[in-house]
């Protein structure tokens, strides 16, 4: 099969057995790769009511048709699971270098399933593949980890590790790889712990076939020559993410203090240009990608190496925490990567906890004697290492924001920033509407990747709450993770405005498939009320209430910057989701209706 | 000496020139010269200063090249 | 005429290895390169850029004379001619004459400038 890498790696960890299934060509076809094949695979293989935490859930690693190839941004992989954090799908995605390796070794799908009796890792080497004992790095930080199994193995060896968190079954723990990217969101990282798995190593050497290999290498070659070409780009490279950080707090959507505000005062602290002079050692990409938007640091003043902070942490650590200074934050982040939690989740959560203890909710009782506030890096990373260890406070902040609020009560719901139990991530959208929708019916949860929308906001008129906003939702639910299920990052169509005609052909010349743009965006259609129904499915009484806006986006104004006094009416977030469901094909209950299943080859499911 | 703005991308047909020359933006802010040029200052994603990111509160300086950097894809539209 | 690399500017991202094995066998395979792309991680973080510089040690130390300038200039190893006794491998100073399982005889950097143009970093240079 061109542009694939052929096969489905099937690992039992509870049998030993492991198997090499031929990559069905049906499936190449109607889902592409990536996100579609993690999406299919789940549904169909993992029962109905399985414990996410439990060996019958299963585990699937996903590259796409592009990845390893020779275009822009080809480095991301897939990470879908049974989410241990909301009980639904869960799909994230990992960046690096691992989703080439994987190809290279002639593999499109690692599916785990079972548990191991002991710590293990998963060892792939071409067609070698063992499960070897991990006790010498169970208990070691993710960083530790990857650091001495590249000793171990050599350095040609890509590495994907959990950290205590993930092993403790912290809902939000993630997986990471390359020394500074993760799997971030969801709590795949416990499902791999639940395991016993604590690693994957992966070496392939062989090289992965084209349909056409001349168009494909004259297309390749006009990608890359565009975004070489684009304006933006030296910016990017400069900056990466933390660039949206000064735009961030100049449109008041930059959380702060738990999503009090949309605007830290202190944000110049944690700019771009302050991050770049003060920290940033190495603009570090991910396979394939001329636009390196990984900033990878040194914190002198902490004395550890880490990749970032990227935008998310920045926001969620940083304002969300009301840190001022990047060094501070920069550490924060380099303790959550150490630990294999999610910054985005851990950060709100961790202000969550400040926010309920300045409120008298929890007190010196709960915390043993720790005075949390905003502000106090040492407050940040003593939760931090509480909720890896699940100790202390730590023990209830490591099953999530909503649980958290659920156990503390006293009204703590009103501002527990989630949806569907997800923690909410960078961007306060209490006058943004298109945002708020957004992260309103997300996919996994409370997450902004699938459909940024923000700028739309900000083009259209903050104000307006129109039919054309929630297409806009869902145009962008289409087009983001279909690079998702391609197998490729989005950023070069994002951030250089590389023209979106580059994909078809060059997917077309890899795969041998003909396909339009159009064609591809409908397998990603296909993929969204797939994993819509997965839900409906999963969580009883799934429905339109699980869409619901947080509390506090309707119940509060913004408290200060540019969006102070700014909220979203209940009412107005209704009506948002009226509009998004009609236009979607789904019933009022959000359900996705027998005409549009049969329309996307969905029926019978 | 003047201050030259120069507009990046979809910022490019607001304004008159690949590089403009402003005589009388030294001492000014980026803001204000944005609400002088008559563009939206939430469209512009960067601002960068003599290639430095800087703020629309940043004061300009005779000579300073300011490079205005909007979002490009990714929904922008 | 050469390539040079500032490895300071270095991503890491591997797509001159992937341009360099398409040109030089039709694959992509980053392990079938003629240029280094080596990680120093997780301290200092920085990646180490190494390119053939064109010296022409490997043609004076290979016993075969399989070692010969092409009609550009640059140096190529002649398949046919090579013994596989790998003594270019190790004499090259810049240890960018590589081996593959797939194939006979090691492989080395013709200058052709392909890894050049999909360099994001403005890493690589020819001159």
């Amino acid at each position: 099969m061109y542009g694939y890498g052929g096969s489905i790696l099937r690992v039992n960890l509870t049998s030993g057995e492991i198997r090499r299934e031929p990559l069905p060509q049906e499936l190449a076809r109607d889902y592409l790769g990536g996100r579609g094949f993690g999406a299919f695979l789940l549904y169909r293989e993992v029962p109905r009511g399985t414990d996410p935490l439990g060996p019958e859930n299963r585990l699937y690693i996903s590259s796409g048709p592009l990845s390893g190839l020779l275009v822009a941004g080809a480095g991301k992989c897939d990470v879908t699971t049974k989410s241990p954090l909301t009980g639904g799908y869960a799909g994230a995605s990992i960046g690096g270098m691992l989703t080439a390796e994987m190809k290279y070794a002639g593999i499109d799908v690692i599916a785990i399933e079972g548990k191991a009796a002991r710590p293990t890792y998963l060892y792939i080497d071409d067609d070698r593949v063992e499960l070897r004992d991990a006790s010498a790095y169970w208990g070691k930080g993710s960083l530790t980890t990857e650091k001495a199994l590249k000793e171990a193995l050599g350095e040609s060896f890509q590495i994907a590790a959990i950290g205590p968190a993930g092993e403790a079954g912290v809902a939000y723990a993630c997986i990471s790889h390359d020394f500074g990217r993760q799997a971030g969101r969801g709590g795949v990282g416990a499902v791999m712990g639940a395991k016993n798995l604590k690693a994957i190593a992966v070496r392939g050497t062989r090289s992965i076939p084209v349909a056409q290999l001349e168009r494909y290498r004259e297309l390749a070659r006009a990608m890359y020559a565009a975004c070489k070409a684009a304006p933006g780009l030296e910016a990017w490279q400069k900056y990466g993410t933390a660039g949206v950080t000064t735009w961030a707090n100049e449109i008041g959507a930059f959380p702060t203090r738990n999503f009090r505000s949309g605007f830290f005062e202190d944000h110049s602290g944690l700019s771009g240009e302050t991050m770049r002079a003060a920290i940033v050692v190495t603009d570090k990409a991910c396979f394939g990608c001329p636009s390196p938007c990984g900033k990878y640091s040194y914190v002198r003043k902490h004395g550890v190496h880490v990749e970032g902070p990227e935008y998310e942490t920045t926001a969620l650590i940083g304002g969300n925490c009301a840190l001022a200074s990047i060094e501070d934050v920069a550490y924060a982040n380099y303790v959550c990567d150490e630990l294999g939690l999610d910054t985005i989740s851990a950060g709100n959560v961790v202000a969550f906890a400040i926010e309920c203890y300045e409120r008298g909710i929890i007190g010196k009782a709960d915390t043993g004697g720790l005075e949390l506030r905003f502000g106090d890096v040492d407050v940040v990373c003593t939760l931090l290492r509480q909720i890896a260890a699940r100790e202390g406070l730590g023990a209830v902040l490591a099953r999530g924001v909503k649980h958290a609020a659920e156990t503390f009560g006293r009204g703590s719901e009103a501002f527990a920033m989630q949806v569907k139990g997800m923690e909410m991530s960078g961007y306060e959208s209490r006058h943004a509407p298109s945002m708020l929708l957004s992260y309103m019916t997300c996919d996994v949860g409370a997450h902004h990747n699938r459909s940024w929308a923000i700028t739309y906001d900000i083009a259209r008129g903050r104000d307006a709450v129109t039919p054309d906003k929630a297409a806009k939702v869902i145009e962008l639910q289409h087009i983001r993770p279909l690079f998702d299920c391609l197998g490729a990052c989005r950023l070069q169509w994002v951030e250089l405005g590389l023209d979106l005609g580059h994909y078809a052909p060059i997917v077309e010349a890899i795969t041998g498939l003909p396909r339009s743009w159009e064609d591809l965006l409908t397998i990603s259609e296909r993929v969204w009320n797939l994993t819509r129904l997965y839900w409906f499915r999963e969580v009883p009484g799934f429905g339109r209430a699980w869409d619901a806006p947080p509390p506090r986006t309707y119940l509060e104004p913004v408290e200060t910057g540019p969006t102070a006094g700014k909220r979203t009416s209940r009412e107005a977030a209704e009506r948002l989701l009226d509009m998004y469901y009609e236009q979607r094909g789904w019933d009022r209950d959000g359900r996705p209706t027998p005409a549009k299943l049969a329309q996307l080859g969905l029926a019978g499911l | 000496m003047s201050v030259t703005i120069v507009p990046v991308g979809l910022l490019r047909p607001m304004l008159a020139d690949d590089r403009l020359a402003l005589a009388e933006a030294a001492g000014k802010t980026v803001a204000a010269v944005l609400a002088d040029l008559k563009i939206d200052p939430d469209l512009v994603a960067m601002v960068l200063i003599n290639g430095r990111q800087a703020s629309k509160d940043s004061v300009l300086d005779d000579g300073d090249t300011v490079k205005l950097i909007p979002f490009v894809g990714g929904g922008r539209r | 005429m050469h390539l040079h690399a500032e490895s300071a500017r270095c991503s890491g991202c591997r797509a001159c290895q992937l341009a360099c094995s398409l040109h030089l066998f039709g694959e992509n395979n980053p392990k079938k390169s003629a240029l280094a792309i080596v990680p120093h991680f997780p301290d200092p973080g920085t990646f180490e850029v190494r390119v053939c510089t064109q010296c022409g040690v490997c043609a004076d130390a290979c016993p075969a004379g399989a070692i010969v300038q092409n009609e550009q200039g640059a140096y190529t190893i002649n398949a046919e001619e090579c013994t596989g006794c790998l003594t270019c491998v190790e004499a090259c100073p810049e240890q960018v004459i590589s081996t593959h399982a797939d194939r006979e005889a090691p492989f080395m950097c013709d200058a052709c400038g392909d890894c050049v143009a999909v360099c994001g970093m403005d890493v690589l240079s020819l001159r």
